[in-house]
């Protein structure tokens, strides 16, 4: 900058003399026209003095704010940042008093006398140069779709049983999320997903989809997760609409873990065992209530398998919702990445008063990617999950003639355990960039009962599984080709073959046009 | 039920027993990419243990986040990473399900070796995704400027110093070691005797030193005379122009004097179309354009027929440590790199 300084104050001397000089010969010096003059000039320097002076403080100010950036570092004499051992006129500790220190210091901070946890960090790490602070991440989601089916359109609603699949014949906005997440401080994180959805009615419904925290410092490998948030329930169910492969969501999945996925308000914690090989724990307890857990207290007057509802109050932590799950990794070259894993879930239904269900789950992730590939391509994956539901339907709300009283009679008939299974496999191939190509095989089955077609229980019609869109015998071969103009939007077209018992037709055809675009701040994806 | 507690248990027991009891004394770092690696190996000697999670052969912006990954991240003491954002569809997540509070962003053991790089194309003004898959804190890929490396190895060695003090000056040494290699590989010995790295050093960042060599005498003959290593073998580029696929050579070519005249990849992260390629073959024809430079993981198809067609030559280039055979370390990629730069231009 120093040279830039003495360029415009020789500049501007020379614009003062310049002036002084056409002053002076357009009229004859004159003693006061000198002293007037040089008082001119005087004003003038002090003037531009004082302009400098403004704009050196300013430039100042500039390079302090962007944290000094050397141009020309000369590493070899640079000091080290940070104090080595290379000095040892410092009255040190020695680290094991050090880490004795800490430890005292961290009880007086706890308040107790227990020993020392580890501190979350020990000093603040530079900032980084010419940063900004980074405080919320958003990003805007929007997912629509045409669609057809040779299905009448009332049955394509009961075919296409997610909570975001294309329904109807004509357009579908599946999803539109609002996507913000954050840095809380050095302990915390938050991440919120607020989704927007038009209903067939044509209104719009907004929804908490999640919205939680996540550690970042806690010790020994854990992490705990609390708020509103997806069960991590095998692959698919903790995964947003707009990192599936298909357009629709796997039958099972709308089957067993509800139209919109199980979540709900809940703590999970999760343990990066120290095994040589990736190895994770989740447990989690959330409640067990409501349209996004189907399987367990789903809303009072719905109907599963021709049962209603019952209101159901939580009287014991039993009444929760409980996830197990193991999710390991192996890589068996470097080119292939294998993600087996097994989850649990028990919590009550809503069928009886003490009626249980319990979904035991299976699933398996491969990728392979060539380490040299372009952005991405070419890969083939290949995800497999298959559950089993089992539904203890309890005794359901009738008055049993004869008993006398209202309510729930839990010798009732009708009591039976249902036990309904299901699984979906997909391949996707993404043989030249920009495209993939998938397939998927989906297939679902309840048990037939002794409820089925028996008699009328105080229910309206007699129960027929086959007849159950949510119970029935299904299975369906979908195809799909995506094209990716970038990383942030995706046009797909997907075929779907549907064999269902519920059908009159038995088969149907359904074509779908997918587009998705996204903006903002787009967060890497987990494997 | 008794099994599976008992499971749990042993688990827990696993996670008590001291992380290595072998290589206590070694830090560990892990490094995103390979130059790093590279880099931190030439500063850590045997008191550290370096583990790359991306290879050189990889494309650095496109990593899987594998599980695998996380258990390296798992037990490390010092996370290097290239930051400027070039490793933001992968890093994030690893770093997340580590559960590794030493290596969190903003603690001492998250080391973003950007820090102190003179950043280039930092994006000045609103840009934004029409641009394509832009890079708004500047170039991400400095390591291909050697005199950047010297840069990353004193980020590096102070951090060493900082998670290990009693190793302080024996990462200083090396560190120094490391710096005056790149020196005399870059200038060439007899140069740095004469003048002094750090002389040097400032002169080439300044852009003065052609200036300074053509002045200056030394025993009776001009210095320029005495310039070698790369700076020499690159001498026949300096001023030259040449078409590369991507922005992932601007470091190194703002260092050798080259121009970029187009490039295959008109935005970062879009497939180029057609007409603009057949455009940077007209370019090639009418420049007479003797070289288009690529990276092995991108379309070579493509990079070919451009070359073929405009009848220049294809050269594929490791972008970083690893990326062709050969190119095993920080020093031995710049001998590959402008030995292949030599094969076209000459010395």
């Amino acid at each position: 900058m120093r040279p830039l300084h003495a360029l415009l104050l020789v500049a501007g001397l020379f614009a003062a003399v310049a002036t002084a000089g056409d002053a002076a010969a357009q009229t004859p010096p004159a003693d006061s026209e000198t002293a007037r003059l040089r008082a001119e000039m005087d004003d003038m320097r002090r003037a531009f003095d004082a302009q400098m002076r403004a704009l050196q403080a300013r430039i100042d100010e500039l390079e302090k704010a962007r944290g000094a950036v050397p141009p020309a570092p000369a590493p070899a004499a640079a000091p080290a940042q940070p104090p080595t051992a290379a000095q040892p006129a410092k009255p040190g500790l020695s680290p094991e008093e050090q880490k004795k220190l800490e430890a005292e210091f961290a009880a007086a901070l706890a308040g107790d006398s227990k020993p020392a946890a580890p501190e979350p960090s020990r000093a603040a790490a530079p900032i980084a140069a010419a940063g900004a602070l980074k405080l919320i991440d958003i990003a805007f989601d929007l997912l629509s779709a045409g669609g057809f089916s040779t299905a009448r359109e009332a049955d394509m609603r009961r075919l296409q049983g997610g909570g975001h699949d294309p329904k109807n014949r004509g357009v579908t906005v599946q999803n539109a999320e609002l996507t913000l997440s954050g840095v809380v401080d050095p302990f915390l994180r938050g991440d919120a997903n607020i989704v927007l959805q038009i209903t067939e009615a044509g209104e719009t419904l907004v929804e908490l989809e999640e919205a939680y925290l996540t550690t970042l410092a806690l010790p020994a490998g854990l992490q705990v997760k609390a708020g509103q948030f997806y069960t991590a329930f095998g692959r698919l169910n903790a995964q947003h609409p707009h990192a599936w492969a298909f357009v629709d969501q796997p039958v099972v999945n709308s089957r067993f873990m509800s139209p919109d996925g199980l979540r709900n308000p809940g703590v999970q914690v999760s343990w990066l065992t120290p095994l040589p090989f990736f190895a994770e724990l989740v447990g989690s307890v959330q409640d067990a209530h409501g349209e996004t857990a189907t399987s367990f207290r789903f809303s009072p007057n719905e109907e599963v398998a021709g049962r209603v509802l019952l209101d159901r109050d939580v009287r014991s932590p039993a009444d929760l919702l409980y996830l197990a799950r193991l999710r390991t990794s192996f890589d068996p070259t470097d080119e292939i990445a294998l993600v087996p894993g097994v989850s649990a879930l028990f919590g009550p239904n809503a069928s009886g008063r003490d009626a249980r269900t319990q979904i035991y789950g299976v699933d398996l992730y491969a990728k392979w990617k060539p380490l040299v590939n372009e952005q991405g391509w070419p890969y083939v994956s290949w995800q497999t999950e298959a559950m089993l539901r089992r539904y203890e339907a309890g005794g359901i709300a009738v008055d049993v003639p004869g008993d006398g009283a209202d309510g729930v009679d839990t010798s009732a008939r009708g009591a039976e355990t249902l036990v309904d299974w299901g699984m979906y496999s997909q391949v996707v191939w993404g043989f030249a960039r920009p495209w993939s190509v998938g397939l998927r095989y989906d297939y679902a089955a309840g048990e037939h009962n002794e409820f089925d077609l028996g008699p009328n229980f105080g229910v309206d019609r007699a129960y027929d599984s086959a007849g159950d869109a949510l119970r029935d015998h299904r299975g369906r071969v979908s195809a799909d080709l995506t094209y990716y103009p970038s990383e942030f939007s995706k046009l797909r077209l997907q075929y779907n073959y549907d064999h269902s018992s519920f059908l009159d037709t038995e088969e149907s055809h359904g074509f779908f046009l997918q587009a998705e675009i996204l903006f903002g701040a787009h967060g890497a994806h987990k494997f | 039920m008794h099994k599976v507690i008992a499971f749990l248990v042993a688990l827990a027991a696993l996670a008590l027993l001291p992380a290595s009891a072998a290589a206590a004394d070694q830090l560990k770092v892990v490094a995103t990419l390979q130059d790093l690696a590279a880099i931190a190996t030439a500063v850590g000697g045997d008191r550290v243990e370096v583990t790359a999670v991306a290879s050189g052969v990889q494309d650095p912006h496109f990593v899987d986040p594998k599980p695998s990954y996380i258990v390296k991240l798992r037990d490390a003491d010092l996370l290097l990473v290239n930051g400027l954002e070039l490793e933001i569809g992968w890093v994030p997540p690893l770093v997340e399900g580590a559960r590794n509070p030493r290596i969190n962003p903003g603690a001492p053991g998250y080391v973003d070796c950007s820090r102190n790089i003179p950043v280039l194309e930092l994006p000045s003004g609103q840009v934004s995704r029409a641009e394509g898959d832009v890079h708004p804190l500047g170039n991400p890929h400095y390591l291909t400027d050697p005199l950047n490396g010297k840069i990353v190895a004193e980020t590096v060695a102070a951090a060493f110093a900082a998670a290990a003090p009693a190793s302080a000056d024996y990462f200083e040494e090396r560190k120094k070691e490391f710096q005056s290699a790149i020196d005399a590989a870059m200038f060439g010995k007899e140069l740095v005797d004469l003048v002094g790295g750090k002389k040097l050093d400032r002169l080439c960042r300044a852009g003065e030193l052609d200036a300074f060599l053509a002045a200056q005498e030394s025993g009776g003959a001009k210095l320029a005379a005495k310039l070698g290593g790369w700076l020499a073998t690159m001498r026949a580029c300096k001023g030259r122009r040449i078409v590369f696929y991507h922005r992932s050579y601007s470091y190194f070519n703002a260092r050798f004097g080259l121009a970029v005249a187009n490039f295959v990849e008109l935005k970062a992260g879009i497939q180029p179309g057609p007409g603009h390629l057949a455009e940077v073959v007209g370019q090639i024809l009418n420049e007479k354009i003797p070289m288009v430079g690529m990276h092995p993981f991108y379309d070579e198809k493509i990079g070919r027929m451009v070359a073929e067609k405009g009848g220049a030559r294809l050269v594929m280039l490791p972008l970083g440590v690893g990326g062709v055979e050969g190119a095993g370390d920080y020093l031995k990629f710049f001998d590959v790199v402008t030995d292949q730069f030599a094969s076209v231009f000459g010395k």
